[in-house]
């Protein structure tokens, strides 16, 4: 059935001052297909998303869509090409009927928010968002629903390709198959469907065929059904990456615990609870958004208020604010590379030093030569190329950035580090880099808690895995005692499981 | 631990193509666009002076040098001062005229105690106007703009209850700060000199400085580092509340006598100073020493059209013009930054 070309890319060049971001591309959609995009960071993905949205001008090729040659540079035609960028634009005090409209051609120089409504209501609804009203504030939504909207607003203008580009790196596992059942609804009713995502399971699960890109080239384009995860893989970075085979139960903790948590709660989120955790241990806290278990790693960073008690290798210790926990050795990780966890604006290694300054510093002044070792120090620790050092951190991919914001908490040598998301929105080399890294660390003794809503992170970084349901902790077993669907069970139906064993 | 990751990292560096970044080259240590701003100011300086030397008359006569450089030195102070606001991502301190003409007032007032004791007193008020500014705004979390109009009304009450809305004459001798010379230069505009160096010195190579940089480009990611934010911005306001007491006591000290009227404008002058200087409203980009370049191009202007007969009304007119010029050749260069 698929045989019509809609989309027709070809020899297209993209070059950054000398860097060659996309060489020489062909690559072609077929009318109503669900087109999966695959590569690491700075493949050259997003390169060719902005050209085909018209944010960027090639250097050299031509694009024709439905027949007619794009003009390079010049906005796409969202009745052509409509792109759901990873950062959504839904403003969130506005209601969803004025986010779906909002930049819509049709609405005049005087908004008539009652001419649009009716079909607005039945675009969300074919959508799955039956239960929503469309004149309340999207703030109120999940994220999930958020990004429902954003594709309602590209569909209601007619979009013949819809490129969504990581709609799911934000999302819980839980929520995405919404987005998947809305794909699918989608290419039923014709429109043509580039999924963008580095969880490679998603990618087999929804597109029809699948392309990769490395290094700016694309290296192949084939039937989803005739590829196995280790080709796809093989294929995105160019070389094989091993699985992690956990053959051994959790060994028993013997001796002082690192940490120690006692009635820590986190009141009207997360109910009281007790934990202790050994040195070198690797914990992931595992739940849906909203059970509580994003908000513990906050508390534990002293980001968050918390009640109850902590004790950190013996000795009772506060936390209220982040330079607290920085103090007794909690070094934190956030969520939000861009908003929290890096100085974009600035160099690599402005941004490692930066919690570190106290130690670079005699009397006041910083000591250039120092700063330059433990800059360079961290980097070569962290595999960030020692050239990048003067880069702005903006330019780099995101598992370099992530790998600076690691670098940068791991600069306070930590007794207990805590990740939120180790690896969000991380390519597949940079991200076994990273566990490598944070595996290392652990074996010098470091502890580690993070909270990932990527059951796949989960199973390949934790030694132990807590699975927490409405604030509550339903599982807390080594992760040879755990899968996929086992941690799905916990945070989806955490209660009836407790009533069972309890 | 009994699991195997194969060792990746060294291949994939390798794969990286060695980038010129901006900040290590030579041309992007003054062309780049993070730095396009602050060196075209400086070029307009040269240019705007060899042209005045060169087709105006009196322009490069000593009494007008000598107009420019005392024209330049109090607003030059004040402008510092206002981009250590600025660099913290804090926007302006717009109680810095208040701050100012209280302290001419002040200064006024205490001479008769001699001039260091004067300075000192008024130096005291100014970082005491500051302190709270830094405790209103760095720890409270309060809208900078709105807690530094609120403090420049209550400094100006302050000051109209203190002085009767008069003007006060100092008795005792200030001629050293307000018309003493070293050389051909003016202690003010030595002054003005050190202090910019001394605050260009601060923000570039003390933690103190480094941490106010990190602030100004990201309060949340400078918290979560453990970087010390309040103190650090409490910090900074008492250094802009300081310079403008300084900015005050050189407007008193040319004629020994405090008035409130005495600092009008300088909020603006300061700000205008900042910008064109080519330091960033989104904080922590830009030097110190880039607002002392913007006062010194303002300067210039100004006596450009007062030499060539413009009247005072023009000259404002003029310096809203440069500034407004300034913010968009700054967003431009941002633009080129990210494209």
């Amino acid at each position: 059935m698929h045989t019509e070309t809609i989309l027709q890319v070809t020899g297209l060049r993209k070059t950054y001052g000398g860097i060659v971001a996309l060489d020489n591309v062909d690559f072609e959609l077929r009318a109503g297909e669900i087109h999966g995009l695959c590569g690491e960071n700075g493949a050259g993905k997003s390169t060719l998303v902005k050209i085909l949205g018209g944010l960027v001008a090639p250097s050299e090729g031509e694009i024709k869509v439905a027949g007619d040659t794009l003009r390079p540079g010049k906005r796409t035609d969202p009745r052509l090409i409509a792109i759901v960028h990873q950062e959504l634009s839904i403003i969130p005090a506005l209601s969803v009927l004025d986010n779906v409209m909002m930049g819509d051609e049709r609405v005049g120089s005087i908004y008539i928010r009652s001419k649009f409504a009716a079909d607005v209501r039945r675009q969300v609804d074919a959508l799955g968002l039956e239960h929503i009203d469309i004149h309340q504030p999207a703030s109120e939504l999940s994220l999930a629903e958020q990004q429902l909207i954003e594709i309602a607003r590209c569909v209601l203008r007619g979009a013949r390709v819809l490129i969504l580009d990581e709609p799911t790196a934000t999302l819980a596992d839980s929520e995405i198959h919404r987005v998947f059942v809305a794909v699918r609804w989608l290419q039923k009713q014709g429109t043509t469907v580039v999924f963008i995502s580095h969880r490679l399971n998603e990618v087999f699960e929804l597109t029809d065929r699948i392309s990769v890109f490395r290094n700016g080239k694309h290296v192949l384009t084939t039937e989803t059904a005739g590829l196995t995860s280790d080709e796809l893989v093989r294929a995105m970075i160019g070389r094989d990456v091993a699985r992690r085979v956990v053959d051994q139960a959790l060994p028993d903790a013997t001796g002082m615990p690192r940490l120690r948590l006692e009635r820590f709660a986190i009141p009207g989120k997360v109910q009281p609870l007790n934990l202790s955790v050994p040195g070198g241990q690797i914990i992931g806290f595992v739940g849906q958004l909203g059970s509580g278990a994003d908000l513990l790693v906050e508390a534990l960073s002293g980001v968050r208020p918390h009640t109850g008690m902590v004790t950190l290798d013996n000795e009772e210790v506060r936390i209220r604010t982040p330079k607290q926990a920085i103090e007794k050795g909690i070094a934190y990780v956030p969520e939000d590379r861009a908003g929290k966890g890096v100085f974009l604006e600035t160099t690599v290694a402005m941004n490692v030093t930066a919690s570190i300054l106290d130690r670079l510093t005699a009397f006041g002044l910083l000591r250039p030569k120092a700063e330059a070792d433990a800059a360079r120090a961290l980097a070569v620790r962290f595999a960030i190329d020692p050239r990048r050092l003067t880069s702005t951190v903006s330019q780099l991919s995101g598992g370099n950035q992530q790998k600076v914001a690691i670098a940068k908490a791991a600069a306070l040598e930590p007794r207990l580090l805590i990740l939120n998301e180790p690896t969000r929105g991380v390519d597949i080399g940079a991200r076994a880099e990273i566990y490598e890294q944070l595996r290392e660390m652990a074996g010098h003794g470091l502890t580690i808690i993070f909270f990932s809503t990527d059951f796949e992170e989960v199973l390949e970084l934790a030694d132990r895995v807590v699975t927490i349901f409405r604030g509550q902790v339903i599982n807390d077993r080594g992760v040879a005692d755990v899968s996929m669907s086992s941690i799905l069970n916990d945070i989806i139906h955490g209660p009836e499981k407790i009533a069972r064993t309890a | 631990m009994s699991h195997s990751i194969s060792r990746t990292s060294t291949a994939k560096d390798q794969r990286v193509a060695p980038m010129k970044t901006p900040s290590s080259s030579l041309f992007g240590r003054w062309l780049g666009p993070e730095r396009m701003q602050a060196t075209g100011v400086k070029v307009a300086i040269i240019i705007l002076f060899i042209w005045g030397w060169a087709t105006i008359d009196n322009f490069a006569s000593s009494s007008n040098l000598h107009a420019i450089m005392y024209s330049v030195a109090a607003i030059g102070i004040a402008a510092v001062g206002m981009a250590f606001i600025t660099l913290s991502g804090n926007l302006f301190m717009l109680s810095m005229a208040a701050t100012a003409a209280l302290s001419t007032i002040i200064f006024a007032s205490f001479l008769y105690l001699g001039l260091v004791p004067a300075l000192l007193i008024v130096a005291l008020v100014g970082l005491i106007i500051g302190l709270v500014q830094g405790v209103v705004v760095g720890l409270g979390g309060v809208n900078p703009i709105i807690a530094t109009i609120a403090v420049a009304s209550i400094v100006m009450g302050a000051g109209a209850l203190y002085s009767g809305g008069l003007t006060i004459v100092g008795k005792g001798d200030a001629s050293w700060l307000g018309v003493g010379q070293l050389g051909v230069f003016p202690n003010q505009l030595l002054l003005f000199l050190v202090l910019a160096i001394a605050a260009e010195f601060v923000v570039q190579r003390t933690r103190f400085g480094r941490e106010l940089r990190l602030i100004g480009l990201n309060r949340t990611t400078a918290t979560l580092a453990g970087i010390r934010v309040g103190r650090t911005l409490v910090l900074s306001f008492v250094i802009a509340g300081l310079a403008a007491a300084i900015a005050g006591s050189l407007f008193a000290s040319q004629a020994a006598q405090g008035n409130l009227k005495l600092a009008a404008g300088l909020d603006f002058d300061a700000i205008a100073a900042v910008l064109v200087g080519g330091v960033s409203i989104r904080g922590g980009h830009g030097k110190i020493i880039d607002a002392a370049f913007g006062a010194l191009f303002l300067a210039i202007v100004s006596n450009i059209l007062l030499v060539k007969g413009l009247s005072f009304e023009i000259q404002l007119m003029v310096k809203g013009i440069v500034v407004i010029v300034a913010v968009i050749l700054g967003a431009l260069a941002v633009g080129l930054r990210k494209s």
